[in-house]
């Protein structure tokens, strides 16, 4: 495996990808201290203006002052010095969205999850216990990247309990998108993707029930993979929807998203749903034998707003230029309605299995809750037990119906992520105006439906509108075959450079 | 009441199932009551719209796609699913 481009800004290693941060630390270019230093010098920038961390956990003890207006401390502790420089995440500075029980210096600490924080807040009163009985052991996955050697810095904003797409958070602060701060970062996993989008991280764990991962990476163009149902361990994270969660990494290219999922994938004995072992990164990225071929999803960047439609078809041009094989997929193979009924089925699961989760606290405690995430909790309790557990039981043959038509003859689906550019915080709050619900139906509009499929979907910059926000394209590909999304995403990357592009610091 | 009303047909005749299904705020109300919710009657009124195009939806592409449901199909059989679609290498 080797990076696309060499390393073009020695002066600034928070601009390089994770795989070249650990080429150099590997090669001794730089001192993890040093990589370190660089991430944290750039959180006390960013910070005050993008809100990405929840709290800062972990800083060596020359670690420069934060910015006055952060509020944030920033504790001394060394990076670790025993570890051998082995280990693939040796040295890298990660942090990952607030919902993942972490061991700090030996004690567990339990996620924020986006939530109001509780009066008395002791260890075993967090908010995720007391709503959701969530598991006390350690995360797997954050375990996973430990032992490769990663650090972590801290718990990354969120939407309240995942249960929002925009990135709004009446509690922890609304996160804000780092190309332009009017903007929204898109939900619910806000801090992650705005983090490495800023160069705060070189990447960062999200979960994706109904496009928390690709809508966030999406709107801040960076690159997310929602990995297949059942391929990365949940064990320890905040549940919201068994039959749709799905935990995966949002990084700066495929080749990290590749690197981050050989590493976080595979059974942990916990676990029950994840049964398959992944391949490693090399597999991951590798080209199919005789060439990728990619079903254009026509229907979807014809309905998308014109500058969507733009990236879409010059993205679709640099694919036919690498050499790819593109099928035009007929819409009356897949449509929209197709999607949209998909997506009616997951919603009924995501309500009424959310709702149960949250059931015990909403009865006695319902001001927990924001009054946004109330309303969706509501509408749980009155899905009709029957409709919940047809949905469930039609996933099987909706998922075969996907894989032998709109699959049928290539590896993976080409669509955009969303029908609409990135709106504004003010458009999507509660002074969005009559067009609000809408608008905020259409972040996710064209993503929830291949939860409730399971399989995996990957999101990754292909433009920008009019503003300067980026542009996201969706690939999505059958069950296990998170290698054809990865595979396509980094040839689109070595001949296109939005993946390398970087907000700016505004005055 | 029953928390699901169709705008069908009546009496004795078979209900299709893509008719409109209508979820009325007062069905929404009493179906939260029953779980120990209480709601106000602004989301109510809200709720019952958005689920009763959500459950017609989710209907219709049921039966849309009624000959790709096999006799056995239920919850778990995804998993069963996933790997039999698995691309061929």
């Amino acid at each position: 495996m080797s990076s696309t481009k060499p390393l073009n800004d020695m002066s600034d290693p928070t601009a390089w990808s994770l795989s070249d941060a650990a080429r150099a630390l590997k090669a001794r270019q730089l001192s993890a201290d040093e990589l370190l230093q660089s991430c944290l010098q750039r959180i006390a920038q960013w910070q005050p203006q993008i809100n990405a961390f929840v709290a800062l956990e972990a800083a060596p003890e020359s670690a420069p002052e934060a910015a006055p207006e952060s509020e944030m401390a920033m504790p001394a502790v060394q990076v670790p010095q025993s570890s051998s420089n082995d280990q693939p995440l040796q040295g890298i500075p990660l942090a990952h969205k607030d919902m993942f029980n972490r061991l700090v210096d030996g004690v567990l600490r339990r996620p924020g999850c986006g939530a109001r924080p509780n009066v008395n807040d002791a260890a075993d009163c967090s908010p995720v216990a007391l709503a959701l009985s969530a598991s006390m052991k350690p995360a797997s996955v954050l375990q996973r990247l430990s032992a490769a050697g990663a650090l972590h810095l801290g718990p990354l904003n969120m939407a309240e309990y995942a249960y929002g797409p925009t990135g709004h958070n009446a509690h922890t602060g609304d996160c804000r998108n780092p190309w332009n701060t009017d903007y929204i970062t898109g939900g619910s996993s806000s801090g992650s993707a705005a983090a490495v989008a800023a160069g705060l991280v070189f990447a960062a764990l999200g979960s994706d029930t109904g496009g928390s991962i690709r809508a966030p990476a999406a709107m801040c163009g960076v690159t997310g993979l929602k990995p297949t149902w059942g391929r990365v361990p949940r064990t320890g994270a905040m549940p919201l929807c068994h039959s749709l969660d799905t935990i995966g990494p949002i990084a700066r290219s495929a080749e990290d998203c590749a690197r981050l999922l050989a590493l976080i994938a595979g059974p942990d004995g916990h676990d029950p749903l994840v049964q398959q072992p992944v391949p490693d990164a090399e597999s991951l990225l590798r080209a199919p034998a005789g060439g990728l071929r990619l079903g254009v999803a026509r229907a979807f960047i014809d309905a998308a707003e014109p500058a969507v439609a733009d990236a879409m078809n010059a993205a679709v041009q640099c694919f036919r230029a690498l050499g790819v094989t593109l099928v035009e997929v007929p819409s009356a193979v897949f449509d929209l309605p197709h999607l949209d009924a998909l997506s009616a089925h997951a919603m009924l699961v995501l309500q009424a299995e959310s709702s149960a989760q949250h059931a015990a606290r909403l009865r006695v405690d319902a001001q927990h809750y924001s009054s946004v995430v109330r309303g969706r909790l509501e509408a749980g309790f009155a899905v009709p037990a029957t409709a919940y557990l047809e949905s469930l039981r039609f996933r099987a043959a909706a998922l075969r119906r996907f894989c032998d038509s709109a699959l049928q003859d290539v590896h993976a689906l080409l669509l955009p992520a969303m029908p609409i550019t990135t709106p504004t915080l003010i458009e999507t709050g509660p002074e969005g105006g009559a067009a609000m619900p809408a608008r905020i139906d259409a972040l996710t509009r064209w993503l929830r439906g291949f939860n409730f499929l399971g399989v995996p979907g990957l999101v990754l910059p292909s433009g920008q509108d009019q503003h300067g926000l980026p542009i996201g394209m969706q690939l999505v590909a059958r069950p296990y075959d998170e290698g054809a999304l990865l595979g396509a995403a980094q040839q689109f990357q070595s001949a296109s450079e939005f993946h390398r592009l970087r907000p700016k610091l505004r005055d | 009441m029953s928390v699901l009303e169709s705008s069908g047909s009546a009496g004795s005749e078979p209900l299709p199932v893509a008719n409109p299904v209508t979820l009325s705020a007062a069905a929404v109300t009493n179906a939260l009551a029953v779980q120990g919710i209480a709601l106000a009657p602004a989301r109510a009124e809200r709720l019952a719209r958005g689920l009763s195009m959500m459950l017609a939806e989710a209907a219709a592409d049921r039966q849309r796609l009624q000959p790709w449901i096999a006799p056995d199909d239920d919850a778990l059989s995804w998993q069963a699913a996933a790997l039999a679609c698995q691309r061929a290498t």
